[in-house]
């Protein structure tokens, strides 16, 4: 699930809607599961514990979150919080040798900010565009692959990926 | 199904109730809570103590209470900036120096056009004592309604967070003792109310690490 769907089933559930809060919930589970398993390899046993920890607090703290500006920044923030709190409530301290791995990781904000602005731009591109922009020009893998994975042809992979990439160009210029 | 599957279903048996404008109505709760507890600590500490407080005098000088309340708008200010979790880059905490400034050049000029032995008076008033401890005093019901309002708050900075709660008690017991105190001074109300409310924000940074954590 996208920034986007994530925020509208927040606005949702804010209404009251127990079903969109339901799969808001579940839409953040493997949002902070990725975010931990990134982080606490020491300590994977208590990635479930740490999952329901910032399931708590979006469901106790979610009024602090402003509709108006992105959700995911709001949530990491939460995640990296219960993180923080948990080494020290234990008293952490972490190995300056250690500082490069713990941060490779780190979704600042200004990164977090241009993978947020790639998903609204994807969202001008059709969904099967947006799929092939996606697999080959952001997660790296070959036509050959994501044909295979898509069940479709080289060729159409190929197809869709100049469409689309020209779609969201003039889609760029206009704004622009 | 999985704990966290079950821990899903439980949470989402209860959807989020109050809008888009629960976190103000509740912080308004908690302040107005907080107020009237100040109010009753008042009328109380002056019955048993005598904190110099006299009748509500018309007269009072606005700006007197204009001081407090314009300390009370800068902490609240930057009380909801620390109330979220994300951390947010914004100056808006310098707001709270532009009525300390105002009030010290009004302060600065009622001292140098007056005469010398006259500046004791105007810095120290009548009751230096009564003032700083009636709003120290008064103060901890307004930290306690917001206390209550933060337990659905998501502060990370704790102790940036409750020197704005402090800041904000200290202001507001400062505006409610304005009210009925009875020094007109600018330099005495610049002076204590002041360091009043730097101890009540020193105090809200003493105590939020233990009272905001989450």
């Amino acid at each position: 699930m996208n920034e986007t769907e994530l925020a509208n089933l927040m606005r949702l559930a804010r209404t009251g809607d127990r079903r969109a809060y339901e799969e808001l919930l579940r839409g953040l589970v493997p949002v902070f599961k990725s975010y931990y398993l990134r982080r606490v390899r020491d300590y994977l046993v208590e990635v479930d514990d740490f999952i329901q920890e910032c399931l708590l607090a979006v469901h106790q703290r979610q009024i602090t979150y402003d509709v108006t500006r992105p959700l995911l920044p709001w949530v990491y923030a939460i995640a990296r919080h219960k993180l923080i709190d948990r080494f020290r409530a234990r008293k952490e301290v972490l190995n300056l040798s250690d500082i490069d791995a713990a941060v490779s990781g780190y979704d600042s904000e200004p990164a977090l900010s241009a993978k947020l602005d790639v998903e609204t731009l994807l969202d001008h591109a059709s969904p099967k565009q947006k799929t092939a922009i996606i697999a080959t020009k952001i997660r790296g893998e070959s036509i050959a692959e994501h044909a295979v994975a898509a069940g479709v042809s080289e060729s159409d992979v190929k197809v869709s990926v100049h469409r689309g990439l020209k779609a969201l160009s003039s889609f760029v210029r206009r704004k622009a | 199904m999985t704990n966290i599957d079950e821990f899903v279903s439980a949470l989402s048996s209860q959807p989020p109730k109050g809008g888009e404008n629960a976190a103000a109505l509740r912080l308004a709760i908690g302040l107005a809570m907080g107020v009237a507890g100040a109010v009753v600590f008042l009328v109380l500490f002056d019955a048993f103590y005598g904190s110099g407080a006299q009748a509500i005098d018309f007269d009072t000088p606005v700006w007197k209470i204009a001081y407090s309340l314009a300390l009370a708008f800068s902490a609240l200010v930057v009380t909801l900036q620390f109330a979220s979790p994300e951390t947010r880059t914004s100056r808006r905490h310098l707001l709270a120096f532009a009525p300390v400034m105002m009030m010290a050049m009004i302060a600065m000029t009622e001292l140098f056009t007056s005469p010398p032995e006259t500046w004791l008076r105007l810095m120290f008033g009548y009751g230096v004592t009564s003032c700083v401890t009636t709003i120290f005093i008064i103060s901890p019901p307004i930290f306690a309604g917001m206390f209550w309002a933060f337990r659905r708050f998501a502060a990370t900075d704790y102790k940036t967070a409750g020197a704005a709660i402090g800041a904000l008690s200290g202001a507001m017991a400062g505006a409610l003792y304005a009210a009925v105190s009875g020094e007109a001074s600018a330099c005495f109300v610049f002076l204590w109310y002041s360091v009043s409310v730097a101890a009540t924000a020193l105090a809200g940074a003493l105590a939020g690490p233990r009272f905001l954590r989450w």
